[in-house]
Parts: structure tokens; C-alpha cells; sequence
């Protein structure tokens, strides 16, 4: 759509509209968000919104005590191995599409059940992110489906040397048919990013001995005897603190404040490069009908290379937040 | 003080209960710590935990990671894509009560209207198409 309108009539883009951000009115010009796309699609094409779900979480009853007593575990923690801000972390894993929108489709309004269009379109791969309480943003870990290297982007996609040479992330497979992080992937993470953030600080703060504390949900790899075993034989001095199962919404830092800036501007990557793609094939010539999406898994696997770092930055990067908080 | 993301993303995480948050001041106050204490001395079952590493129950709708990828469902995560950064940013340092700037509220008004020339419109019977247009369905 935003390909169209950019091709076809950008002007579009500088009709003023009045929109209520925060409370405030504010001048600004129109944007092609969602909602207009979905209702020009109802009220033009006469599509509706299709989706496939999975059925929610349901918080336990008891909620407030159990957030409570993980809240004072913590506090004992940090008060008996005498814990500064860097030396705890939280960690969580996210899905990121290759395709933006893939668990929905439209179709004519009035049908039913509607299959989600092209399951090969929901590919995507696991993200591994790890926040600090002192605010550093630990490298990312990307595991990716397949069993080679072959599985992983490229050395010579976009951003490719920046990400993991400059920024330290790890593209790894999962040596299975599928994303999901494995016990592997998680030791690795373990070994490769976590013990060597905590390593730095105890050396700059020359704490050799620092006990740590990670914070990580209930998922089923986590909680296995096999990796809490290999947890305390190899890294004794990193204690694991668990999320209550069915609260990460609510006690999970990384889920609660960091994964919807971050997946939006994952996903706003994504949208430019498809933007790029549409209005270069408009501008050659090619018809609306005619466009052609990319969806080759190595090209989009590469370029997803740049959405990672563009991801990272945004959750990152003080001088956004600085400028936001200026604006309010 | 200068809050950043992550630091806000720790200080959303609440127990419920006023000043309690995973934010480094909450849990090193002495609030949390005489909460502690008395939770101590009234629970011994409590005390007993603080020394285990333990996982807290199971995840409902924990997706099995054997499944194969052509089976497992598509979990949505409601993300608005023409959403700005700094709006994003917005809605998380605000922490609550912050009004969706969706464009469910956008309304055409200005002089600059006469800049939308639609391809199939004069400049005078775009604004008004736009502005029929956009009020038609409205939910």
C-alpha cells in the first residue's frame, strides 16, 4: 500500500491531519498506519481480517502473592550476595518474522474458515535478548532453522560485519528442522554472551568472585534438570531466578518494556526494504497486480541482518528515549 | 533523572503493591527489605525457598520444541507497523494511562487540505472526498 501511494500519489502524504498522541492534539500529516490499510481494504474490497491465534495466558489467582514473594527472593538475593545493577540480567526469547503481518491474511468478507495464507510465509527465527538492570543492552542471539552454516545469513548481507564484529551478535541453528532454541543454543548464550557480560564487569569492577543472578522464564528447556545441572557445574556463581509460569506479562522486564519497541522497529525495517522493493518495481514499469514480493528465505534471511541492528539500536539508544522525553 | 528503556521496562514490572518493582531502587529499599524480614519471620516455607533455584510452575501454551514448524500456530503480537519509534518509546516511559495514537482519532482539518490532489480528484473534491471517505465505517 505505502509502495502505491508513494508511487502513484504521494501527496497523499501531506494532508494535514489533527491526531491525539499522548493526550495532546498535535498537527501532522497523514500516515499510512494499519487501521487505514484495514479499512480500505473493508470498505474498498470488501476484505476482513483474518487471524490465527492461540487461545491466552491465564494468570494464576493468587498473582499479587507470587509476584510478590519472586520480588522479595530478589530482594534477599541482592541483599545477601550484595548485587550491584550490572550483575543481573533478564533474558527472553521472541520470534521475529521474515514477513511482516504473517498470521494474518484477508479475505472476502462474508467467508469462512479462512486458511492463513501461505505457511511458509510465517519463517522466521528465535531472538535471544538480555537486558541488564544497570540498562546495557546485551548482544543479540539469533538461531535460525537448519543444521549448517548454510542455515545462517550470509557473511555478505547488510550490516553483516557491523553485527557481529562491532556489536557481538550470534548467528547460530538450532541443528533441527525448526527455530526453537535448543539446550545447545541456550549454552551457548550461556557461554558466548551472558558469562562473558558478567566476566567484564567483575573484572572492571574487579569483583572476581561476584555472584550474578539471571532472571528467565518457566519455558520448558529452562527449567530442565539437564541445563540447571550444566548451569551450576559450569557457572556456580550465576544463580538463576525463574519467573512465575503465566506472569512474564507482567514480571518479565524484557516482555513488559523492551520487546514491542523493539519488534517495531524490527518490523518498520522489514516494511522499508519491501517499500524499496515495490517502488523500484513500480518505477520500472511493473504493474500494481504485477508487484512481487521477496520472499526467498536466504534474501530475507540476510536482510534481516539489518533489522536486528536497527532493532538493537532503538531499544539502545539513550538519544531517542532523551528526545522522546523532550517531546513530552 | 534520566530514565532509559531498559530501565523503564524493570520499574513496569509490579507486584502489585505501591513502590514494589524490579527497579534497582525498589528492590534495595528499605521498604522491600522490612517486607522481606517480616515475610521471613511469618513464613517458613517462604525462608525455605530463598537458598533453592526452583522453577515456579509451567507455561500454559508452551510451544513444544519438537513441534514441527509447518504444525505450530502463529502466535500474534499486535504490533501497529505505521506506529513511530518515538511514539513506541512514548507509550513506554509514560507507563500508564497514555491515549492509543492510533488513527481511530484523525481528523481532517486545515487549509493544507488542498495539497491532496488524488489522481482521479481535483484539489477541491479531493478534501471533501477524503473527509467523506474517512468518516464512512468509522467503528
Amino acid at each position: 500500500m505505502i509502495g502505491i501511494i508513494v508511487s502513484h500519489a504521494p501527496q497523499m502524504f501531506k494532508v494535514t491531519v489533527m491526531r491525539k498522541v499522548h493526550g495532546r492534539y498535535l498537527w501532522d500529516h497523514f500516515q499510512c498506519r494499519d487501521s487505514f490499510v484495514t479499512k480500505f481494504l473493508r470498505l474498498e474490497m470488501k476484505w476482513s481480517l483474518r487471524r490465527s491465534t492461540r487461545p491466552g495466558k491465564k494468570t494464576p489467582d493468587n498473582i499479587q502473592e507470587i509476584l510478590t514473594d519472586t520480588f522479595l527472593r530478589l530482594v534477599w538475593a541482592i541483599s545477601k550476595f550484595n548485587i550491584r545493577a550490572v550483575f543481573l540480567v533478564n533474558s527472553d526469547q521472541t520470534f521475529v518474522y521474515y514477513c511482516a503481518g504473517a498470521a494474518d491474511t484477508y479475505a472476502p468478507i462474508g467467508s469462512k474458515q479462512v486458511e492463513v495464507v501461505g505457511k511458509d510465509e510465517k519463517r522466521g527465527f528465535t531472538l535471544m535478548v538480555g537486558i541488564s538492570l544497570s540498562g546495557e543492552v546485551l548482544p543479540f542471539q539469533a538461531i535460525f532453522a537448519g543444521k549448517s552454516k548454510g542455515s545462517l545469513p550470509t557473511p555478505g548481507a547488510p550490516g553483516y560485519s557491523k553485527a557481529t564484529e562491532v556489536l557481538g551478535f550470534r548467528f547460530e541453528s538450532s541443528k533441527t528442522d525448526n527455530h526453537w532454541s535448543t539446550i545447545n543454543t541456550m549454552k551457548s548464550y550461556v557461554t558466548n554472551i551472558l558469562a562473558p557480560y558478567f566476566e567484564s564487569h567483575r573484572k572492571q569492577l574487579d569483583l572476581p568472585n561476584q555472584i550474578c543472578i539471571w532472571q528467565i522464564d518457566c519455558w520448558s528447556v529452562h527449567r530442565s534438570l539437564e541445563f540447571r545441572s550444566w548451569m551450576s557445574a559450569t557457572f556456580p556463581w550465576i544463580r538463576i531466578h525463574f519467573i512465575p509460569a503465566n506472569c512474564t506479562g507482567l514480571f518479565q522486564p524484557c516482555d513488559v518494556g523492551i520487546q514491542r519497541v523493539l519488534k517495531l522497529a524490527i518490523r518498520r525495517s522489514a516494511l522499508k526494504d519491501i517499500v524499496d522493493h515495490t517502488t523500484s518495481q513500480l518505477n520500472s514499469g511493473v504493474t500494481p497486480n504485477q508487484i512481487i514480493f521477496e520472499k526467498k528465505l536466504p534474501v530475507v534471511r540476510d536482510r534481516s541482518v539489518q533489522w536486528l541492528i536497527n532493532g538493537y539500536e532503538a531499544i539502545n539508544n539513550p538519544e531517542i528515549v532523551q528526545k522522546v522525553i523532550l517531546l513530552m | 533523572m534520566f530514565t532509559d528503556c531498559v530501565s523503564q521496562a524493570f520499574k513496569l514490572c509490579l507486584t502489585g503493591e505501591e513502590g514494589c518493582d524490579l527497579s534497582y531502587n525498589s528492590l534495595t529499599s528499605e521498604k522491600a527489605k522490612t517486607k522481606l524480614a517480616e515475610r521471613m519471620k511469618n513464613s517458613q516455607e517462604f525462608s525455605s525457598t530463598l537458598f533453592r533455584v526452583e522453577p515456579i510452575g509451567t507455561e500454559d501454551n508452551e510451544v513444544d520444541a519438537d513441534e514441527d514448524e509447518e504444525d505450530s500456530t502463529i502466535e500474534y503480537d499486535e504490533i501497529d507497523s505505521s506506529k513511530t519509534l518515538d511514539e513506541e518509546i512514548g507509550d513506554l516511559m509514560t507507563v500508564s494511562g497514555v491515549d492509543d495514537p492510533s488513527d481511530e482519532g484523525e481528523v481532517c482539518v486545515g487549509t493544507d487540505l488542498d495539497q491532496f490532489i488524488g489522481y482521479e480528484f481535483s484539489t477541491q473534491a479531493a478534501t471533501a472526498a477524503w473527509m467523506n471517505w474517512n468518516a464512512k465505517g468509522s467503528h
